[in-house]
């Protein structure tokens, strides 16, 4: 409950992503623009899954207990259900936009639906991300003890792991889903759609930080490395890059080797 | 996991009427009070500033005492832009027919321009509308530096005297537009443009604007149970408001009051992210689920 516990945990879990923006979104203005629209349309998906919840209680009169754990769960899976059908809709919004742009500028590339993928999954990451987990974040400034009553005294390290997961997660999810859309293979909007459940299940279930934190980094390596094929990388382009012999990439960034 | 905090309450010495009363309707008399005497402030102020623009009281416009109107205007609440703004024979329409017609531009402390080049090209079109673009809705206050891009061009002179230009240098730093850089941009526009005065181009907002946009995510940061949630869920709802008037501004090609959008959507995640998602967030923090 420190300084450097508050330092700590926002970087671990923000800090991939703020290099990403910063990287790949901040240089170029209409990518800012997208990604911003993709954090709204999580906000909205937010705000109706919330309402499904709220709804849900006051049918279920309110009470205490193990009733209203039901309905949290309830609440829980109708919002990844809505989570995914709002990408869904900014899918058609973006593909309604691409061809709305490329008539205003016939001369101008318009970002490729690729490129849409990772800033909107981005969006989606980031909002996602933020709004788990900044009130943790700023209560870990105060003063005060973690797990007085019992509870793990790991708490704040892994909520910044699982924020973190959840974050690189739905830009993968983002790229995969959108090419799901894209080539019209339904069954890719499935698998994100059932991956999502099931990293978000597995929180209800088990409340071991240990096994939930390692299930949910094997799903993100395993989405991660499917996306990065789905958008067109080998391994022989990724053996170029890090070796920095890929060419068109050095070009890109007016370096000589 | 349970957290425990604890909230200070203040009491503002414009807003004499405490919110802190024991039924609702007091509560909900007090507040607009409150309002009313915030607006009746803005009104009275806005009217002195076309009073004085209109008897050129102004010798030059480092002397413009914008300062001191700032300090009363920055303290506002929202619907008093009905009056100032949509108004027909509302004082800020005044102050802009009545700078068209004396062929002036408006006190550069007061409207925020971009220059961006890829802006223009969605309002290309006759110059006329690139001119009535650039008179647009609020006007107040001195530029802040939370929006400096360096983008911000200016004429030649402008009729900006040396001791102004010092102080927005110490304001805003060394900024990177010069000559050659202003020549560069207006190289890349259309050519329909290419004759338009850089500050034409490019979009404008009304500094005023922005203070309406502060002060949302002000009390949302200050007086929301969500903490930060509200504050953020309002940053992003105002700026997608943003996007969209500027879309508008794009597909009608005339000046737009830049407020409601942006305010209604603010107002409305505000409210909603208060009493809906914060109470979902919360429980689900509680429990440690993630979704």
């Amino acid at each position: 409950m420190t300084a450097a516990v508050f330092f700590g945990c926002a970087f671990i879990a923000f800090g991939p992503a703020l290099a990403l923006y910063v990287f790949t979104i901040a240089t170029v203005p209409l990518r800012i623009i997208f990604l911003i629209a993709g954090a709204f349309f999580w906000l909205v998906s937010l705000l109706i899954s919330s309402l499904v919840w709220f709804m849900a209680r006051v049918i279920t009169d309110n009470k205490d207990g193990p009733t209203q754990k039901y309905v949290l769960i309830f609440g829980a899976f109708v919002s990844v259900y809505i989570q995914e059908m709002f990408r869904f809709a900014y899918y058609r919004l973006l593909k309604k936009a691409s061809e709305g742009l490329k008539t205003i500028n016939p001369g101008e590339t318009a970002p490729s639906m690729r490129l849409l993928a990772y800033v909107s999954g981005l969006g989606f990451g980031i909002m996602s991300g933020v709004f788990s987990f900044v009130n943790t974040l700023s209560d870990s400034l105060g003063p005060g003890t973690v797990g007085i009553h019992g509870d793990s005294p790991q708490f704040f390290l892994y909520s910044a792991f699982m924020t973190l997961v959840i974050i690189l997660l739905h830009v993968f999810w983002g790229i995969v889903f959108f090419d799901g859309c894209e080539k019209k293979k339904w069954c890719l909007l499935l698998i994100v759609l059932l991956t999502h459940l099931l990293v978000s299940a597995q929180t209800f279930i088990s409340s071991y930080y240990g096994i939930n934190l390692v299930s949910a980094f094997i799903i993100l390596v395993l989405m991660g490395t499917w996306a990065f094929f789905i958008a067109g990388g080998s391994c022989r382009s990724l053996k170029l890059c890090l070796l920095c012999q890929d060419k068109d990439f050095l070009l890109y960034n007016q370096r000589s080797r | 996991m349970h957290i425990l905090s604890s909230r200070r309450v203040v009491q503002r010495i414009y807003t004499p009427f405490t919110e802190d009363t024991e039924t609702v309707g007091q509560r909900a008399l007090h507040s607009i009070l409150n309002a009313a005497i915030m607006i009746s402030v803005i009104v009275v102020m806005t009217i002195l500033l076309v009073v004085l623009y209109k008897y050129r009281c102004y010798k030059s416009k480092a002397d413009f005492s914008c300062k001191q109107i700032e300090v009363e205007v920055v303290r506002v609440e929202i619907s008093v832009y009905l009056v100032a703004v949509l108004c027909p024979k509302g004082p800020l329409r005044m102050l802009v027919e009545t700078a068209q017609e004396r062929n002036e531009t408006l006190f550069p402390a007061l409207i925020y321009s971009s220059t961006m080049v890829w802006l223009v090209n969605m309002a290309e079109g006759d110059p006329e509308a690139q001119r009535r673009v650039s008179k647009n809705s609020k006007y107040n206050a001195e530029s802040t530096e939370r929006e400096s891009q360096d983008t911000v061009a200016e004429n030649d002179d402008g009729g900006f005297s040396e001791e102004w230009e010092a102080q927005r240098d110490s304001h805003l730093g060394p900024h990177r537009s010069t000559p050659e850089s202003r020549a560069a941009v207006q190289e890349l526009s259309s050519s329909i443009l290419a004759g338009e005065d850089p500050e034409e181009r490019g979009v404008k907002l009304g500094l005023g604007d922005f203070i309406f946009y502060s002060v949302l995510v002000g009390k949302a940061s200050a007086t929301a149970s969500g903490d930060w949630n509200t504050t953020i869920a309002c940053f992003v709802a105002i700026l997608i408001g943003l996007c969209l008037t500027l879309l508008l501004l794009a597909i009608f090609k005339k000046a737009l009051p830049a407020l409601p959008i942006s305010i209604t959507f603010g107002l409305v995640f505000y409210f909603a992210t208060d009493y809906l998602v914060q109470p979902f967030m919360d429980q689900l923090a509680f429990h440690q689920f993630y979704i």
